[in-house]
């Protein structure tokens, strides 16, 4: 009886609400990219306070290289190797000179690196108190433009599989293999951002010869 | 036809003639609530006799031990008391009047006492055949007027009334409340039977139709077969006839009251203007009297005491508060009295206005929804009052806003809804309390280009309570109400459900009559 009765509320009031669903007040938007990952490998830090998922932007300048960190969402502390997923709501969060733009003119995009550091003062920004503890060496975020390429836009985007992407982000691995390191193609879609831990946290290692992406 | 009832009436009563000479008055008056298993329990039966003592007592001449009062007796009760009268009457004599009333439950054949039954003509009999000179029997009950009918009374000798005047006739008089086929009435409003409510108000002084100050039989019986019939012409049950059946002799009417004159704890209060009023207790708010006055003045006497007066106009009442001081006069004059108008003079009845319409507008805030923070509320509807409830139809619009960690939401409110309202005028205000039902639609925009905007539709009930007062056309309006909001939500499609939320909404407003 109760069962229907229950029954019988929750049918009332799906007749009477419809249309859509209103967003409640800490509802933060449609996010552009669900980022699934893995945070894993040997050299586990000790003392974590609050793994946050970060996306690093990197270009090149005239003759010096910018970078910039877009902090993405905090973790909670887990036990290793830990799956996660975190949206990614906001576009880059400067328009970056010098993007790669493919040959033929038609796609200009950015490239950001999946990492992840200690939030030690738990500011939600990448601080002198805070630690890098991961980094992806295998995997990249794109970000695709809906504008064209224009004369600021002169690094050489080499996409591989398709001709045409459409604008937002995506996950991109690098093709091995090939001579160059800048040609990219898309993840699969069950494809998960690979990050490993970092030998020594808070010292960027230098990139193993292996890697199939040449972003640092 | 109600003139010519009325004149009828006159004439008969006119042969209640009489000499004078001075007397005794005795009383049987009897009330029961209860009847025959089966009849439905009446409300005022025995606070109709409570009342009738108090005139009898108080202004008509009866001593309080000369009254006998039964509440709910059996027929065997009710007859021994009969017997006990007639020994107080045989005392007397021919100097001696017996006045006998019943209100309760009766049938064309009998009086239903519980589960007793005392038959009319035994009934009739028992009074006709009383030692007294004059002997009265007032029934206030379903088909009474079958004894009216009857033929056969007997003859009493000359009997005295001791009031101010000496008045005498002789004989018996039967008053009926009601024709043979007909139902005797109760009214809630005036928390009586409508002919004992009339007649009791006759017996003041509203009866007093030639201003003497002595209230007669005559002048009673008129003054209530009048009102009764006007009252119950407009009931479900139809119009009640108040019927009588008179064998007396003598060449004047019978005194039952005297208004004027002064007693310990007894005050006047006077009429001068013509209208229909209504006397209230004031501090209990039980009905006294009902005065029609179409000329001249008239006097009701009353327990000193405060009283509530109101004056029923077509489409207005006027009500004044007024202080009955004891061996006094008290005027009553619309100069000391507020003018009732509009919605409250439709919840208060007694004028020709059934129902008011009025429009208003409201301001105010709704508080969070979901956490989308408080919005700013404009309401606007039409409103109509019957006696009874309130109806609103009402049409708001609102908007909220809040920030969060990202993004900025902008929330619009729509609403079209009715409420219904029971209403109760204390002093200068109005309250009303009901129950508001509304459909929702609400649009939410982001300040962000990647999220799209929603619109989302809804359910919003809840209680809903304002206080008004009103400025003769005007009236303003402070109200809240804490409505639940039903709605779809969620963050995104796939993990939304239906809630409700409470909330709660306050404004102030202003509004008007048509």
């Amino acid at each position: 009886m109760q069962i229907a009765a229950r029954a019988a509320l929750i049918a009332s009031l799906c007749l009477v609400a419809c249309g859509d669903p209103v967003a409640p007040g800490d509802y933060l938007g449609e996010s552009r990219l669900e980022l699934e990952g893995i945070l894993c490998g040997d050299d586990v830090p000790a003392d974590l306070v609050q793994p946050t998922v970060g996306l690093y932007w990197k270009w090149r300048e005239h003759d010096r290289v910018a970078e910039t960190l877009d902090v993405v969402s905090a973790l909670a502390p887990t036990s290793y190797p830990s799956y996660f997923t975190v949206p990614v709501y906001d576009a880059p969060p400067t328009r970056l000179p010098n993007r790669y733009a493919t040959s033929d003119g038609s796609m200009v995009a950015d490239f950001a690196c999946p990492l992840v550091f200690d939030d030690r003062d738990r500011d939600g920004e990448m601080g002198p108190d805070d630690v890098l503890i991961g980094v992806s060496w295998s995997h990249l975020i794109m970000f695709v433009h809906d504008d064209v390429p224009d004369a600021e836009d002169g690094l050489s985007l080499q996409l591989e599989g398709t001709s045409a992407v459409a604008p937002g982000y995506h996950l991109v691995e690098g093709v091995c293999g090939s001579e160059s390191k800048d040609r990219v193609r898309l993840s699969n879609a069950d494809a998960m951002a690979d990050i490993r831990f970092v030998q020594t946290p808070g010292v960027m290692p230098a990139p193993p010869e292996d890697r199939c992406v040449d972003f640092f | 036809m109600k003139r010519a009832l009325q004149l009828g009436v006159l004439a008969a009563l006119a042969s209640f003639a009489a000499e004078a000479e001075a007397g005794t008055r005795i009383a049987l008056v009897v009330g029961a609530n209860r009847g025959a298993p089966g009849d439905e329990l009446l409300r005022y039966a025995e606070t109709d006799a409570a009342r009738i003592t108090d005139i009898l007592t108080s202004i008509g001449g009866f001593e309080r031990e000369d009254v006998v009062s039964l509440v709910a007796p059996t027929a065997a009760r009710f007859t021994a008391a009969l017997d006990d009268i007639d020994r107080r009457a045989a005392a007397h004599g021919d100097g001696a009047l017996v006045f006998v009333y019943y209100s309760g439950h009766a049938d064309a054949e009998a009086l239903h006492l519980g589960d007793t039954r005392l038959p009319l003509t035994e009934l009739r009999d028992r009074v006709v055949s009383s030692p007294a000179g004059a002997r009265v029997l007032v029934l206030d009950a379903c088909r009474s007027g079958v004894l009216t009918r009857v033929k056969g009374g007997v003859h009493g000798a000359a009997f005295p009334v001791n009031v101010v005047r000496t008045l005498e006739a002789r004989g018996v008089a039967i008053i009926a409340s009601s024709a043979a086929g007909e139902d005797a009435q109760e009214s809630d409003e005036l928390g009586a039977s409508f002919f004992t409510h009339f007649f009791a108000s006759a017996m003041r002084g509203a009866g007093d139709h030639d201003e003497d100050g002595i209230v007669t039989l005559q002048e009673s019986f008129a003054y209530a077969s009048h009102r009764t019939l006007a009252a119950t012409n407009v009931t479900i049950a139809g119009p009640q006839h108040p019927t009588y059946k008179i064998d007396l002799e003598g060449r004047d009417d019978l005194a039952l009251t005297d208004v004027r004159a002064a007693r310990a704890g007894i005050g006047v209060l006077e009429f001068v203007e013509r209208g229909r009023y209504l006397v209230q207790e004031r501090d209990r708010d039980v009905t006294v009297a009902e005065v029609a006055l179409e000329r001249g003045r008239r006097a009701i006497a009353v327990a000193a005491g405060p009283y509530r007066v109101t004056r029923r106009g077509d489409d207005h009442l006027m009500q004044g508060d007024f202080d009955v001081p004891a061996r006094a006069s008290r005027t009553v004059s619309s100069d000391d009295m507020s003018r009732l108008a509009f919605a409250r003079v439709v919840r208060k009845g007694g004028t020709d206005v059934t129902s008011a319409t009025s429009a208003f507008v409201t301001g105010g805030v709704r508080g969070s929804i979901l956490g989308g923070g408080s919005a700013w509320l404009a309401t606007f509807g039409g409103r109509y009052d019957t006696a009874v409830l309130s109806f609103e139809l009402r049409m708001s619009a609102g908007a909220a806003d809040t920030t969060n960690a990202r993004v900025s939401i902008g929330s619009s409110e729509l609403g079209v809804g009715g409420a219904v309202l029971r209403a109760l005028d204390v002093g200068p205000l109005t309250f009303s309390a009901g129950l508001e039902l509304a459909g929702i639609c609400l649009l939410q925009r982001f300040d962000d280009a990647t999220t799209p905007r929603r619109t989302s539709f809804g359910l919003a009930a809840g209680p809903l309570l304002m206080a008004e007062l009103p400025v003769g056309r005007l009236f303003f309006r402070l109200e809240t109400a804490v409505p639940a909001y039903v709605l779809r939500a969620g963050a995104s499609p796939d993990d939304a459900s239906a809630t409700a939320t409470f909330t709660f909404r306050a404004g102030l407003g202003v509004g008007t009559v048509f």
